[in-house]
């Protein structure tokens, strides 16, 4: 069940004008704490202010609980946790992932970043020194002239 | 159908030489697939077959030449390019048509043959493939192909009547019967009936929910607002939700008939590789059901039936022995009833054997020999349902070993519905399966612990109980348990089980449940109505977490997890056993009876308070002193049009006796339909304790001793041995004879208990040796004979379960009935003492009962 309309983020079109140049990878950013993490917006159903999650108690550790997205029992999950990012971390958003086949599920975020288009040629393999989080998440690092970009493995994340 | 010989065999000239026109035709398109006239002359072609074959009834040949007419009109629309596999299938088609026709031409009629079917759904099939492939077309190139294809048809229409004409020639009379016939129903079907994806169908219900929610804000604020026109608006806002999600739900259901259809073939196969007759009837196929449980039913209904044909129904010889008919009946019936649907499995054949089932479970030890003698039919049927039973006794393939009916059971209590047997030996059997009908929406108990609200499926409900935990709930090291009318059920407090901090608010309200296999209470902070929910599966991360089957949303968008009854009474599991455990072990316990409690009335008697057990009190009612009359030289009153005679305590034992007053309390006392009274001043009321009493001070006949209860003397009276003060002959109904003599060990370490059943059996005639454990009971055992023993089980030093054990090790002793008296009234307690070789499990303080389990043990 795939609510297509929501997806109304400029998502589509950049990748419309982006094709006759490079093949790029639009990537939805976030912060969490210092961290700048991306996600390919092909995987983002939306994003959403409203937090108004049900815990489950008996649950794990980085479950925060359910939410009600129009009619879908949807999973929250603390990201934070989840990542083992030891900073403290004010969830203010949900970041609403697409799962094939199944209800989407959320993830908290702090803050939510740039939309960026990035070359796949370019990206690179996590640094050993990374420090600060449970680095078995990240499936790439992309360099930014300001920023390192850590490319989310999100289907680990939801599939673990 | 009749029809002449020589219209036949012109419509075999014409078709052979359309034939010939269609196979030229073809070759000629592959050549140049654009060529319009081509195609149109195929098209006709078709058409007149269609049209002559329908005439003379050839329902196969024109079901072919439909569809290819269909393919070749669009293509001669130009809605579809003619492709290789077109020109394919309809070459193939012409093949069909040939070899239809050559069979027609030597058997008059046509062949019915399984590959001519199977090409038909290919071409059927192939047809609606290519409608899809219109569809995918831009809308305004159809639109204008449409718009082409109009101006084509009036110039069709007008060379079909030239055709037509030809016709009339063959057929002028029935020329309109005709026109009926080519207008075949198949037709009609394609464009009534359309498939959706069933996921489709699950988002608009969820839509359908969605909208239901932003109706029931909609009418809170118009509500507030108090405007005319927006109420009125709001009401048809609200009654097109309401029509509209009933409607949405409808599409999700399917008449059973579905999986009914299959089993005429199943039954068919069963009966005849077992030799037997079987005649299936299947009624109410229409019933409808959602469509998932139409799937999840199949697989238990398949089985039952195949144990109705391989257990219930006999052999036809056997059955023309038994006057039945040689074929047997297996009804398969389905309807609604109150919301469910119920499925019944109907044979008349042999039924089932109890007195085998109770052979079986004895012999399987899934019943002891005691049971077996007081378990009802229904519970013996019941045992068909347990793991490992089977009742045939040469295991066939075809049923298998017996794994089935358990599987069975849970399969449809799953669905949150249930199954029940019937049977009459030598006439059959009747198996009732009612399930909901839909598990989509489901009646449910909103509950709340802390702040977050909980839904129980009101399947698993028993009743609502208001209770103080302080006072009524039993604790046993860390558990927790509920006498519910003298069954102990264990006690979960749900903010415990879901692990919630914080302080806990008293909780009152005790939900019991039921498992299926038991009952268990759930204490919870607050309970809502009752409300119809809708079942929203939890995502996989909560699968491991047993005690939740999903989540819904309640009416302000908030949502609510459902909680799975099965999976809760895991935590109760482990505790269970430890409380049987405990019961067993000798070497904690010494204190045990201070456990033990007893809910007395206290009342009293001018200055004097006195404690009955309430349990031996049958009413409380007040009369007025002139009711009180005099007959035969004792006082009675009339109560309820029985003449009730009116006992004064005073006259037994040394009181000061109460003064005359208006009116009075009495205490009614009923055994054995024999009603008396007993006079008093005032009812003080009652209180729970434990039946410690203090002995030695009055040491009255009718007083079995004293208790100090808010700072005032409680006697404790024993209403037994006063009655029988009041009348010697009032218990003397039919004691017999014989067991007048017969001797009775009582072992009882509550003195107060002690007492009373030492009286009261000693009344009607026993001879009654009271000990207070199980040790001196051995002691006893040792030096004398008894022909009975009566044992309570919480005792010091041994305990009544260590007792039994030993008496029936011990060969001097291991024929001795013995009957286990306690107020720990429990199925597992019960199940237990009966295991380890006790006759009878009785409640102390039902007297008529034990002396019925008395008379019956040593007769």
């Amino acid at each position: 069940m795939e609510f297509v309309k929501k997806e109304e983020f400029m998502i589509e079109k950049k990748e419309d004008t982006s094709i006759k140049v490079i093949n790029t990878i639009t990537m939805v950013t976030f912060y969490m704490g210092d961290f700048l993490f991306g996600i390919p917006a092909s995987k983002v159903m939306e994003i959403n202010k409203e937090i108004d999650i049900t815990p489950v108690p008996l649950s794990d550790e980085h479950i925060l609980g359910i939410m009600n997205l129009r009619g879908q029992i949807v999973t929250v999950m603390n990201l934070a946790k989840k990542l083992k990012i030891d900073l403290k971390i004010t969830p203010k958003l949900n970041l609403i992932i697409k799962d094939e086949g199944e209800a989407p599920v959320s993830l908290v975020i702090e803050e939510i970043g740039e939309i960026l288009e990035i070359e796949p040629s370019k990206l690179e393999r996590v640094p050993d020194k990374l420090e600060g989080l449970s680095k078995e998440y990240i499936k790439n690092v992309y360099q930014l002239p300001d920023k390192l970009l850590l490319i989310l493995d999100i289907e680990k994340v939801i599939k673990d | 159908m009749n029809f002449d010989e020589d219209i036949l065999q012109d419509f075999l000239v014409e078709t052979k030489e359309g034939i010939t026109r269609l196979e030229e035709g073809f070759i000629e398109l592959e050549k140049d697939p654009k060529k319009v006239e081509v195609l149109k002359e195929l098209f006709r072609t078709m058409h007149s077959l269609k049209g002559a074959s329908g005439f003379f009834g050839f329902k196969t040949l024109e079901s072919i030449a439909h569809f290819s007419e269909d393919i070749l009109s669009k293509l001669r629309d130009g809605l579809i390019e003619l492709e290789e596999d077109i020109v394919d299938i309809l070459l193939k088609a012409v093949d069909y048509i040939k070899y239809i026709i050559g069979y027609i031409e030597e058997n008059k009629a046509e062949p019915v043959e399984d590959k001519i079917l199977d090409f038909l759904v290919e071409l059927s099939n192939f047809n609606e493939k290519l409608k899809k492939r219109i569809h995918e077309k831009p809308i305004e190139k159809v639109l204008e192909e449409e718009l082409e294809r109009k101006v084509e048809e009036k110039k069709e229409t007008a060379e079909e009547k030239i055709e037509e004409k030809k016709e009339v020639k063959l057929a002028e009379e029935i020329k309109e019967e005709k026109e009926e016939i080519v207008v075949s129903p198949q037709v009609e079907l394609a464009e009534t009936h359309i498939k959706v994806d069933v996921r489709l169908l699950d988002q608009l219900m969820n839509l359908a929910g969605e909208l239901v929610l932003a109706r029931n804000r909609v009418v809170q604020l118009s509500q507030k607002t108090m405007d005319e026109d927006l109420t009125r608006s709001v009401q048809i806002l609200s009654m097109i939700t309401t029509e509209m999600q009933e409607t949405i739900m409808k599409t999700r259901m399917q008449p059973i008939g579905s999986i009914f259809n299959k089993f005429p073939r199943i039954v068919r196969d069963l009966a005849k590789a077992l030799g037997k007759k079987v005649n299936l009837h299947l009624e109410g196929t229409e019933t409808e059901l959602d469509r998932s449980i139409i799937e999840a039913i199949k697989d238990p209904l398949t089985h039952l039936i195949r144990n109705a044909i391989d257990h219930g129904i006999e052999i036809p010889s056997e059955r023309v022995q038994l006057g039945k008919p040689q074929e047997g009946t297996l009804i398969l019936r389905a309807y609604q009833e109150g919301g469910q649907v119920v499925i019944e499995i109907d044979d008349d054949g042999r039924g089932i054997d109890i007195e085998k089932i109770k052979k079986k479970a004895l012999e399987k030890g899934f019943i002891s020999y005691e049971e077996a003698e007081k378990v009802s039919e229904k519970e013996l049927l019941n045992l068909i349902f347990k793991p490992g039973f089977s009742t045939t006794e040469t295991v066939t393939q075809l049923s298998g070993r017996g794994v089935g009916m358990d599987v069975v059971k849970a399969n449809i209590e799953k669905l949150g519905g249930s199954i029940e047997i019937n049977t009459i030996l030598g006439k059959g059997t009747n198996v009732k399966i009612k399930i909901p009908l839909t598990l989509a929406i489901i009646p449910a108990l909103i509950v709340a612990s802390k702040e977050y609200r909980y839904a129980i499926p009101q399947v698993n409900l028993k009743e609502l109980v208001n209770v103080d935990p302080e006072k009524d709930l039993l604790k046993v090291g860390n558990n927790e348990f509920y006498r519910l009318r003298g069954e102990i059920i264990p006690v979960l407090r749900l903010s415990e089980v879901l692990k919630e901090d914080g302080e806990t608010k008293e909780q009152r309200n005790l939900v019991i449940l039921n498992t299926g296999e038991r009952f268990i209470g759930l204490l919870v902070d607050k309970i809502f109505a009752s409300e119809e929910i809708v079942v929203k599966p939890l995502g996989r991360w909560f699968k491991n977490i047993p005690i939740y089957s999903g989540a819904t949303i309640m009416g302000d968008g908030k949502l609510a997890l459902i909680l799975d009854v099965i999976g809760l009474s895991q935590f109760v599991g482990i505790s269970i056993e430890e409380i049987e455990k405990k019961y067993e072990s000798t070497t904690v316990k010494i204190k045990t009876s201070s456990e033990e409690t007893i809910i007395l009335l206290l009342f009293d008697i001018g200055e004097d308070r006195f404690a009955i057990p309430i349990a031996l009190i049958s009413r409380l009612d007040k009369i007025k002193a002139d009711e009180i009359k005099i007959s035969g030289g004792k006082e009675i009153i009339i109560y309820r049009d029985e003449v009730v005679p009116i006992i004064r305590l005073e006259n037994y034992i040394p009181l000061k006796g109460m003064l005359s007053q208006e009116s009075y309390n009495v205490l009614f006392f009923t055994e054995r339909r024999k009603t008396c009274g007993i006079l008093c001043t005032n009812i003080v009321g009652t209180l729970e304790t434990t039946p410690e009493i203090e002995q030695g001070i009055y040491n009255y006949s009718g007083i079995l001793g004293h208790k100090i209860i808010d700072g005032k003397t409680v006697l404790f009276i024993d209403i037994y041995k006063i009655i029988e003060m009041y009348d010697p002959d009032w218990f003397i109904v039919k004691v017999e004879k014989e067991s007048m003599t017969k001797r009775v060990l009582l072992v009882e370490d509550s003195p107060f208990f002690r007492g009373m059943i030492k009286n009261y059996l000693t009344g009607v005639g026993y001879k009654v040796e009271a000990v207070e454990n199980g040790k001196e009971a051995l002691n006893k055992l040792a030096s004398e004979k008894f022909d009975l023993i009566i044992t309570d089980l919480e005792m010091p030093e041994v305990d009544g379960f260590e007792l039994i054990k030993e008496i029936r090790a011990t060969p001097d002793y291991k024929n001795i009935p013995i009957i286990v008296v306690t107020s720990l009234a429990g199925e597992d307690i019960r199940r237990k003492v009966l295991e380890i070789g006790a006759n009878s499990y009785e409640v102390k303080l039902n007297r008529e009962k034990l002396l019925v389990e008395m008379e019956r043990l040593l007769s």
